[in-house]
């Protein structure tokens, strides 16, 4: 007799789904044990595909909530229509949020999502970066270095304020590391083009005379809670990023420390544009933060499918996900992370799930242990 | 029927109410069953299936006819009952069943005894059932209980064909072993199972 095949519960099972190869079925049928391991799982198939009677009145229950939450939609998408001047009105009145978050509702067809956009900007709220905390770690290092270096050239730092009299080529609004300290600046503003959308652009124009030379480029870094190593990487790279700057008695920079300084600092100035673009993109990243499920999936399925490959880009060059090998995922043959955000307080990475078929699904994922919270839709 | 699925979507997105309610109805009992073999208790398909009828009403705007609506709403509920699922195991103890272990977790010593002695088991079938890892189970499930085909079970669990084989291989497998356990897997497949 042939050996049994390794996969022997596969191909049975195939073959009782009609789902085998030719091939498959050949063997099946020529194994008298495979033959009787399709009995065996044919009665396990037959059993579970007996149909459970659902109680009546729960399904009354069901389907009249159902109707009713679809009433409310209705009622919701009406009364937005109206209260949108009803001037354009829609084709079809379903609207796509039901239950009690249901604040809001679209047609069926296509539709702008301008609005949805206008409230995730609304709900982004600065983010804690990790990649503009690690730029600042490394301008504090690179600084403390120099800092070093100059001591032990000794001596050579009797005319400080000369040499740092002179002016800096710099690209100071494009500092990623001025925008890593304005992350951690939160309640004392200052540069915030890496912050979070609609409101960055405001404090970026807010904060544009930073761009002129100013007597005090530490104010808003003084403002700030207090975070003495942070603190020092600011003035750091406001030194390093803000042009014709009179440095304080405080810059231990030498005339030779400063001309390292400005050869450093073109280097790091090509530097920060890239990560300008980098920081941008991760702010951008960022959902949300959602008290409800709904919203924060509702979001996601609002994405565009370009929205989506962009963020899942992002993702796979920039950034460290946390939750990639959920069982979920197990099969991902692609980036699948989308975005990340809080949910009822807590840190939450949105996976795609790649259908077969190509179609999107979503995983909500909390960071905290990797617990998958909900699929959709 | 999916003609008439289609149709009955067509006119619930413009806003009928009886053409929602048919659809509904229509596919109830299947949505039911589905969820109500994957949750393993009564009370958990309860929720479940209401969820499921929910997000169904909630995604029916966006549902593109790419699927079959039977198709879609399967996915739905068994997102749903996934997720329900999800909400029970964090809800008894704080020390989680880790169920990126898959197989593995429910082998032995079982992490969370509260998850399993709240269910209602009413038969044989459904205690083996609920053995079976969850992802395996809704697998199983949908085919079984869903008459879904591979293609259609992968594009609902988002997972390759291939997969879906395999784990409806593996899942009835432990369910023959389980509800006789005379019927043992041929030879070969037996270390296979243990894998």
């Amino acid at each position: 007799m042939n050996p049994l095949p390794p996969n022997a519960d596969d191909l049975v099972s195939a073959y009782l789904d009609a789902e085998a190869t030719p091939d498959e079925i050949d063997v099946v049928e020529s194994t008298p044990e495979l033959m009787a391991r399709v009995d065996s799982f044919r009665l396990v198939a037959g059993d579970l595909s007996e149909p459970l009677t659902p109680p009546a009145q729960q399904k009354e229950a069901h389907i009249a909530a159902a109707l009713g939450a679809f009433d409310e939609l209705l009622a919701g998408a009406v009364t937005e229509e109206a209260d949108d001047g009803a001037s354009a009105p829609s084709p079809s009145a379903v609207p796509t949020k039901a239950g009690p978050s249901s604040d809001t509702a679209e047609s069926a067809e296509p539709v702008s999502l301008d609005a949805a956009r206008d409230r995730r900007a609304a709900r982004n709220p600065r983010r804690f970066n990790i990649g503009i905390i690690a730029a600042a770690a490394a301008a504090l290092l690179l600084f403390v270095g120099l800092g070093v270096l100059s001591i032990g050239r000794g001596g050579q730092s009797d005319d400080v304020a000369n040499s740092a009299d002179a002016p800096i080529e710099a690209s100071v609004a494009e500092s990623s590391n001025d925008g890593a300290m304005d992350d951690r600046d939160e309640a004392g503003g200052g540069l915030s083009e890496f912050d979070a959308d609609g409101e960055a652009i405001r404090q970026e124009d807010a904060a544009s005379p930073a761009v002129q030379p100013t007597a005090e480029p530490f104010a808003a870094a003084e403002a700030a809670p207090a975070d003495d190593a942070m603190d020092d990487a600011d003035e750091a790279m406001d030194d390093a990023g803000e042009g014709e700057i009179t440095a304080g008695a405080d810059n231990g920079a030498s005339d030779d420390t400063a001309s390292d300084d400005t050869a450093s600092d073109e280097a790091m100035d090509e530097d920060s544009d890239s990560l300008a673009d980098t920081d941008l993109a991760k702010s951008n990243f960022f959902l949300g933060e959602f008290e409800q499920e709904e919203d924060l999936q509702l979001l996601v399925e609002e994405l565009t499918a370009d929205e989506i490959e962009s963020r899942l880009a992002i993702a796979e060059e920039l950034l460290f996900v946390r939750c990639a090998d959920i069982a979920e995922l197990e099969q991902a043959t692609q980036p699948t992370l989308v975005g990340e955000g809080l949910l009822d307080g807590a840190d939450i990475e949105v996976h795609r799930v790649d259908g077969a078929r190509n179609s999107n699904s979503f995983i909500i994922v909390a960071v905290d242990g990797c617990d998958p919270i909900s699929s959709f839709p | 029927m999916d003609v008439e699925d289609r149709e009955l979507v067509a006119q619930a997105q413009r806003g009928e109410r009886t053409a929602l309610d048919e659809l509904l109805r229509r596919h109830y009992d299947r949505i039911y069953n589905i969820c109500r073999r994957i949750a393993g208790n009564d009370a958990d398909a309860a929720d479940a299936t209401q969820e499921a009828l929910m997000a169904i009403v909630r995604g029916l705007p966006k549902f593109d006819n790419r699927a079959a609506f039977s198709t879609w709403s399967y996915r739905v509920a068994t997102n749903a009952c996934l997720d329900e699922l999800r909400r029970r195991k964090r809800r008894p103890t704080p020390g989680l069943v880790n169920e990126h272990d898959g197989w593995a977790a429910h082998q032995g010593d079982d992490p969370e005894p509260a998850f399993d002695e709240q269910l209602v088991v009413r038969d044989e079938l459904q205690a083996a059932l609920n053995q079976l890892p969850e992802e395996f189970r809704a697998a199983v499930v949908l085919r079984d209980c869903g008459g879904l085909d591979y293609a259609e079970i992968a594009e609902v669990l988002g997972i390759p064909p291939g997969t879906v084989r395999s784990r409806i291989a593996r899942g009835r497998a432990k369910l023959a072993e389980i509800v006789d356990p005379g019927n043992q897997p041929p030879g070969a497949q037996r270390q296979n199972l243990q894998s």
